[in-house]
């Protein structure tokens, strides 16, 4: 399998999708890729990505431009189930738009969650995160079995942060 | 340039995801009072967005703002009207019962009402 390598520029997620608010999501993800034990490439198994196909993709983190004081913040201010849900935010807008430029349009509230539109075509897109690695299977297996009751195509992302790694799709085209 | 047809304003959608985003951030800091005024903002497009949707011909997109509008209701602690734009929805068509009740019994699960 392919493996393509991108420098991922968390400050810059403002300028891959700017109809949403990245500051806190920027510094929670740099809060979370650094509670590492050390700064470790995010790898991610891409499956039918449109404009990208089924490769494996390798994150490296950049954090240039983001602050030491930010981050520090982040960690006060929201608990760690929070900061890994906004990673995993914050992993996927990186991931899409270095995979085929694909943008984030819209955000909306859905229960206790939220849920995203994608591009001009305003695919959905669900995003989960996890801290634990052995999570991820079952997280993927049931967003997957939720979201293909709907007849519409969809996107979905689930990110763990113990590797770390990810699984990035597009379904129902 | 418009999200769904002319129908729908890309500012208003920009708006309203940006309100969300500042809701849930109020809420994950604690902070009840922005949280509900943001999430009441929220709501408020998410109605306009609804009827926009069903004009622009995106019944699917339309359904998704109402199921955001309750939802953002709810989390503002405005429970009877969510409950009310969902039990509408649910009977305005069918289809969409599963679907709402999975978001209720997630939102009741997370935000009780208060008893």
């Amino acid at each position: 399998m392919r493996s393509l390598k991108f420098t991922a520029a968390l400050e810059r997620l403002s300028l891959f999708h700017p109809a949403l608010i990245w500051g806190d999501i920027a510094a929670a993800t740099a809060a979370v890729w650094t509670d590492l034990s050390e700064l470790r490439p995010l790898t991610i198994e891409v499956e039918n990505l449109r404009g990208y196909g089924k490769e494996q993709v390798v994150l490296i983190p950049s954090l240039n431009g983001l602050s030491v004081e930010a981050i520090q913040q982040s960690r006060r201010t929201f608990d760690s189930a929070k900061r890994v849900e906004l990673a995993a935010i914050g992993v996927t807008g990186l991931a899409l738009h270095y995979l085929a430029k694909h943008e984030i349009r819209d955000v909306t509230a859905r229960g206790s969650g939220a849920d995203y539109l994608v591009d001009e075509e305003l695919h959905r897109l669900e995003i989960a995160g996890r801290s634990r690695k052995a999570d991820l299977p079952a997280a993927w297996n049931d967003r997957k079995r939720r979201l293909a009751r709907n007849a519409m195509p969809y996107v979905l992302s689930v990110v763990e942060f113990e590797t770390p790694a990810a699984r990035l799709g597009f379904f129902g085209e | 340039m418009a999200t769904a047809g002319l129908a729908v304003s890309d500012l208003l959608v920009t708006t309203k995801s940006r309100e969300v985003q500042r809701a849930e951030a109020a809420e994950a800091k604690g902070d009840s009072a922005s949280a509900a005024r943001h999430f009441l903002a929220a709501a408020h497009l998410e109605f306009v967005l609804t009827n926009d949707y069903a004009d622009a011909g995106r019944p699917d997109l339309s359904v998704r703002s109402r199921i955001g509008a309750a939802s953002c209701l709810w989390r503002a602690g405005e429970f009877r009207r969510a409950r009310q734009v969902l039990e509408e929805l649910m009977s305005a068509n069918g289809e969409n019962a599963s679907t709402v009740l999975e978001v209720l019994a997630d939102l009741q699960a997370r935000f009780p009402e208060p008893s």
